[in-house]
């Protein structure tokens, strides 16, 4: 019965004015997003966009200042039903230094009703990273596969990584998103990931959803093809990109010889005589959004 | 959550242990020879006549601490030091790292994420520690107690701080509320050293103020008066008595700590004192005793209040009362901090 209930969402979360305060400073503020069942979802946005703050909201850590979550029909809350459900690696990776991986993994068989131990024991084994080392001792792409396993054996339903490869060398962090990328193709479906970073390589790796978040605020929140498909770099003469209805523009910048142009578009057909029409990557999409909020932001602190 | 914090702090169990085996092995050799050198005492100044010297005999100032050679004092010194510091040193080590060293290194996210609630977390962590806390320090109490019973033979004030503040359920309830206070500051502040050094100075400010301004209140002094001649009122206190103050009234009623001088003596008094001219009383010059007569004629006598022996137990019950009561806020402190605060 409760299973068919949760077959049926289709967003496994589903925020509306979401909001955080410290003291008088919002940290997260009219968040909306939603995250469809079974995507890999990158969470990205620059340092103190409140990616930590939306991910400690969602596990139910934090509690909101404003607004309300919905996590796998649930509000986010301290209950063995709900954390069972949730898998979440936190920034830094924090790991008992003392303990080896296979204390850690008691510690999952005590604690975690739906624990997986083989799962846990075989990843390691596949990537030759001792057990019984106490986990201090491991390096850090060693130590973010144990906090993987960690979150993983659990069986959650929702994976929530915060930053899980900023300090890992490149090697490494192929890795981990290698390890990432098939556990969520070997859950089918059942796994929804949502992995914050600032490394906007690594979410054209493993991402077919995008969040991006800057100063606190939700900036973008689709599918990526999707993003790809309506967002577009026009190219023209120098001067002003005519207003139409067809498009907002994101970023422009303007040289003696052309003009650029990052457009959204409201509709998939455009045609701005005498400008070229071209197709952008993510990590250009998601750089001109940042730089569009902060220089909202210059220009906020300088009317103040 | 049993194996969690058993695996997490079996060291720190483990290293109360030991320290509770090296304390039974310092106490019990000193009090079983205290004990002997006591029995053999008894029967020797049982020939000599004088047995009521016993106690300054064995004990130079009456306290355990200060011990006549014949007692191997130095060794006592240390250990009694240790019981004092005790609460001190579990509120340091055991109390205030318990959650914040989590913080510090942000397990608390690892172990917050389980599939269990942070109550639960909580509640096995707080009874494993305080229970082990209470056990550690009743078991040196118990020791304490054992080992102090020559001492409290012969020199008969339980009330002694230095015997109050280690024996008995008390210093029990001490451990336990040091660390209860230490595991709130350590969850409040989250920040080891900073949470130690006010742990430190509370700790230390409280035990003062409860021993010096609270403890002689627990329960109504006895007062005895007696005529104000130099030891008429030790004569009527009970030697096992706990002397809470001793005052000089005159004959106004004015109270004093020190006896009153001259000048202020009715005038018939002073011409006793006055050396030169003292008149002849029933054929002999007025000496001493004439003045204290004529003084407690006129109203002047002393008072002392003071705790008898019998209190002993109820005052250290309630005492206990209040650290438990203290302990009881600390630990809700503690649930709320964890419970309602961000994590």
């Amino acid at each position: 019965m409760t299973q068919a209930v949760q077959t049926k969402l289709k967003y496994a979360i589903e925020t509306s004015g979401l909001g955080k305060r410290y003291r008088s400073f919002w940290a997260l503020k009219d968040c909306a997003v939603t995250v469809p069942q079974g995507s890999v979802t990158a969470l990205v946005g620059p340092n103190g966009a409140g990616k930590t703050t939306l991910l400690k909201l969602l596990v139910g850590l934090n509690r909101p200042s404003a607004g309300a979550a919905v996590v796998l029909g649930q509000t986010p809350n301290q209950t063995t039903e709900y954390l069972s459900e949730i898998g979440y690696l936190a920034q830094e990776i924090p790991l008992y230094s003392q303990f080896s991986a296979a204390d850690h993994f008691a510690m999952g068989a005590h604690l975690d009703p739906r624990w997986d131990n083989d799962l846990a024991v075989k990843r390691l084994n596949e990537l030759k990273i001792p057990l019984d080392r106490p986990v201090g001792k491991l390096s850090g792409g060693q130590r973010a596969q144990v906090g993987l396993a960690m979150a993983l054996a659990k069986k959650p339903r929702l994976l929530l990584l915060d930053e899980p490869v900023a300090a890992l060398d490149p090697l490494a962090r192929v890795d981990f998103l290698t390890s990432l990328a098939q556990a969520a193709a070997d859950a089918d479906g059942e796994l929804t990931v949502v992995m914050s970073s600032h490394l906007l390589a690594d979410l054209e790796r493993v991402c077919d959803h995008v969040i991006i978040l800057a100063s606190g605020e939700t900036q973008l929140c689709d599918d990526i093809e999707q993003v790809l498909k309506t967002h577009k770099l026009l190219v023209g003469p120098p001067g002003a990109l005519p207003a139409s209805n067809e498009y907002i523009v994101i970023k422009e910048s303007r040289s003696s010889t052309a003009a650029h142009a990052l457009v959204r578009l409201s509709s998939l057909r455009i045609s701005v005589p005498g400008w070229h029409v071209r197709d952008v990557d993510i990590e250009e999409i998601v750089l001109a959004y940042m730089g569009q909020s902060r220089d909202a932001a210059t220009s906020e602190g300088a009317a103040q | 959550m049993n194996w969690l914090v058993w695996r997490q702090h079996r060291k720190q169990f483990i290293a109360l242990a030991i320290i509770l085996g090296v304390y039974a092995t310092l106490a019990i050799p000193i009090g079983l020879h205290f004990w002997r050198t006591y029995q053999q005492a008894l029967t020797t100044c049982g020939r000599t006549n004088t047995c009521d010297q016993l106690s300054s005999m064995l004990f130079q100032s009456g306290s355990d601490s200060n011990l006549n050679p014949s007692l191997p004092g130095g060794g006592v010194n240390i250990v009694v030091l240790l019981v004092l510091a005790l609460p001190f040193l579990l509120g340091m080590f055991v109390g205030v790292p318990l959650i914040a060293r989590e913080y510090d290194k942000g397990t608390n996210l690892l172990v917050w994420t389980r599939s269990i609630s942070r109550r639960r977390w909580l509640t096995a962590k707080l009874l494993w520690i305080l229970v082990a806390t209470a056990v550690f320090a009743g078991a040196f109490a118990v020791l304490t107690t054992w080992w102090s019973k020559t001492g409290n033979t012969l020199y008969a004030n339980r009330f002694d701080t230095l015997k109050f503040d280690l024996q008995g359920i008390a210093p029990v309830t001490y451990a336990v509320f040091a660390v209860s206070l230490g595991i709130m500051l350590g969850t409040w502040l989250k920040r080891i050293m900073v949470a130690i050094g006010i742990m430190l100075v509370v700790l230390l400010a409280l035990q003062i103020t409860v021993g010096a301004f609270l403890r002689p209140h627990y329960a109504t002094p006895l007062t005895v008066t007696a005529s104000i001649t130099q030891g008429a009122l030790d004569a009527k206190l009970p030697s096992d008595a706990w002397v809470v103050s001793r005052n000089f009234v005159d004959q106004h009623g004015t109270v004093s700590s020190h006896p009153f001088d001259l000048p202020d003596w009715p005038p018939r008094c002073q011409a006793l004192a006055n050396q030169d001219q003292a008149p002849v009383i029933s054929g002999h010059k007025a000496g001493p005793a004439d003045i204290d007569n004529c003084l407690t004629a006129a109203g002047y006598h002393q008072t002392a209040k003071y705790q008898p022996r019998y209190r002993y137990w109820n005052f250290q019950r309630i005492e206990a009362g209040i650290y438990l009561g203290l302990t009881v806020l600390a630990v809700a402190t503690t649930y709320w901090l964890v419970l309602k605060r961000d994590a």
